[in-house]
């Protein structure tokens, strides 16, 4: 059986010696009769665990199915390069166009069950928050290693989080790069989350053996006991008479964790559901008009002038020849008309009905008939001003240089003369306010 | 081995799994800090946990053990079983107390208008709508707390003495 290995490896010898120490008399948080709550103890910190880690599963998962997405191995196209130990595995994986809601599912994903996790971790932490005082504060080498694995496990847990929610509201109060530090953190959060799962499971396979996973759910304030002090640090010896019952506890905590997920999901979704995305940052609208919908940089903001995009304008096409058109040029060309999502990485889409040239006909039109990939730059000159499309990207049908959105010509916001859009790729891919293609072949 | 086990306290393994923790933790530490700031991602991460664990928690208790005295009255003073009515009351005001001030401490930047420069700045959003929806919907979670305490309450009455209805939540 998994969970008596695990017992038997990662279990607590009780006759090591404790580590030699001065112990004085334990005062405040130190004495266990300090904590009084009487819903602590290794059923709630299960039922919490069991609850935070499914989300979390999904949650680094789609992070590192981003970066997938984002092609890293192409210079240019992320922040983050150069990570030996996944970018090998990121070069291998080719992120298909064949689904256009891809990206938008995953990065949806990432964002809701992110914030859907946070309120489960706050409980989760609360629930255990004796053992950060417990004594003796070193039992032994091994529990000095799990003390330091369980610092790096809340430090990376609530890094991560609290990284993720302020930059996904555009607000920079840290002095460094988001992507790289929410990026490796990730790494200490896993690789504590493991360990932590390894040295774990027997407590929380012998909690639901002992209560039930969700018998004490049943019962209501009067019967709600507290749990036997002698099984973890986390349950009290002197516990108040409840005041909630676990139900009502785990409820609330639901009702947060819901809510949350439902506001990701509003800006996610997008249409008729981005109300419910209250205080999303992407919950709000912009009007009716064509060119109405979700920004994630402005000409203003990028620096991008009229001068830059006006009649002398031309797009400049490289391949086996090298071609410039106007932008009446590029409009005297065959157009498609096609419904697909712009989905940003921070969690929000929305999905419009673009007019423009496909890239296969622009890479013929440079003497390129089967591109193996495609270098697309902005005038905007910033760190994702240029991106590079992978085969499956440059080649779908649906893939455009857009140069029309809902039946209007794309406004300066929207990329205005010319901006890429492809199935399933991430939103600052499509790359705006394009000034070259350089088409490669196989 | 049994040697060892009594040294160290747990099996070969328990160090050797730590031991891999650890390296991947060392060297996506060292990849962050090679790519920014060593001085604020640190004081991110040791200032995450003492806020949360030295900060947070204290306050929230305080506050929550507050109201405990607050609503419970004598009993709660007394450390004897506070009224079946007065836990109602109790967790019908901290619940959606508490779900409000979550969404204040996560939305901050947006209700507070903090972030302005940067949702304008980058995609033409102003914060101005955030303030009303957070009171809004604060209002709208005591409201519909109120009114389901309302129910439990009338509920509990008819009920007399029969069956009492959970008094959770």
């Amino acid at each position: 059986m998994l969970t008596r290995f695990l017992h038997r490896t990662f279990g607590m010898d009780p006759e090591a010696r404790t580590l030699p120490g001065p112990q004085p008399p334990d005062r405040g948080p130190f004495r266990r009769d300090f904590w009084k709550s009487p819903l602590r103890g290794p059923w709630l910190s299960s039922i919490l665990s069991s609850a935070l880690l499914p989300l979390i599963i999904i949650c680094a998962l789609t992070g590192f199915l981003s970066h997938v997405a984002y092609e890293t191995e192409f210079p240019g196209n992320s922040v983050t390069g150069g990570d030996a130990l996944l970018g090998p595995v990121y070069s291998i994986l080719d992120w298909p166009a064949g689904f256009a809601w891809l990206y938008a599912i995953n990065q949806g994903l990432h964002v809701t069950s992110g914030l859907a996790a946070i309120p489960i971790l706050f409980a989760k932490l609360w629930a255990v928050i004796p053992k950060l005082w417990e004594r003796p504060a070193l039992r032994s080498l091994a529990h000095a290693v799990e003390r330091i694995s369980l610092a790096l496990l809340v430090g990376a847990s609530l890094f991560v989080f609290a990284t993720g929610v302020l930059n996904i509201q555009y607000y920079y109060l840290f002095g460094f790069g988001f992507v790289p530090a929410h990026y490796y953190a990730s790494f200490i959060f896993i690789a504590a989350l493991v360990f932590h799962i390894a040295t774990k499971a027997p407590d929380l396979v012998r909690a639901f053996r002992d209560r039930g996973v969700v018998a004490p759910l049943r019962d209501d304030i009067e019967h709600t006991e507290p749990e036997p002090s002698h099984l973890s640090e986390s349950a009290p010896t002197a516990p108040r008479p409840a005041t909630i019952s676990r139900r009502g506890f785990v409820g609330a905590v639901a009702a947060g964790s819901v809510g949350l997920g439902l506001i990701g999901a509003g800006q996610s979704i997008g249409g008729a559901f981005r109300p419910l995305g209250l205080l999303a940052p992407r919950g709000q609208t912009y009007g009716p008009g064509p060119n109405d919908f979700q920004v994630n940089k402005t000409a203003m903001g990028a620096g991008i002038t009229p001068a830059d995009t006006g009649a002398a304008w031309r797009l400049e096409i490289q391949g086996a020849r090298t071609v410039e058109l106007s932008r009446d040029d590029l409009l005297r060309m065959p157009m498609s008309t096609q419904s697909l999502p712009i989905s940003c990485v921070e969690g929000w889409s929305t999905t419009q009905t673009w007019t423009g040239v496909p890239l296969r006909d622009l890479g013929r039109l440079a003497g390129v008939d089967d591109p193996s990939e495609l270098f697309v730059k902005s005038i905007q000159d910033a760190v994702l001003g240029q991106a590079t499309l992978n085969t499956a990207q440059t080649t779908d049908p649906r893939s455009l240089l857009a140069l029309q959105v809902n039946g209007a010509d794309l406004s300066p916001n929207h990329g205005y003369p010319a901006r890429v859009i492809v199935p399933a790729l991430p939103g600052v891919h499509n790359t705006k306010w394009v000034k070259r293609l350089v088409f490669r072949a196989a | 081995m049994r040697a060892f086990s009594r040294a160290y306290g747990s099996s070969p393994l328990h160090l050797a799994v730590a031991a891999v923790a650890f390296v991947i933790a060392g060297y996506a530490g060292f990849r962050a800090l090679s790519k920014g700031p060593v001085l604020s991602q640190g004081e991110w991460f040791l200032g995450a946990i003492l806020l949360h664990d030295m900060v947070l928690i204290p306050a929230y208790s305080a506050v929550v053990i507050g109201l405990i005295y607050l609503i419970g009255g004598r009993a709660a003073r007394e450390g004897t079983p506070i009224s079946r009515v007065r836990l109602l009351v109790l967790n019908h005001v901290r619940v959606p107390a508490g779900l409000a001030l979550l969404a204040l401490l996560l939305f901050f930047p947006l209700i507070l208008g903090l972030s302005e420069g940067g949702l304008m700045g980058l995609s033409g959003l102003s914060t101005d709508p955030y303030l009303p929806r957070f009171l809004f919907m604060t209002l709208a979670l005591f409201a519909i707390s109120a009114a389901l305490l309302a129910v439990r309450l009338a509920r509990g009455r008819r009920g007399g003495h029969g069956g009492s209805p959970p008094a959770d939540e």
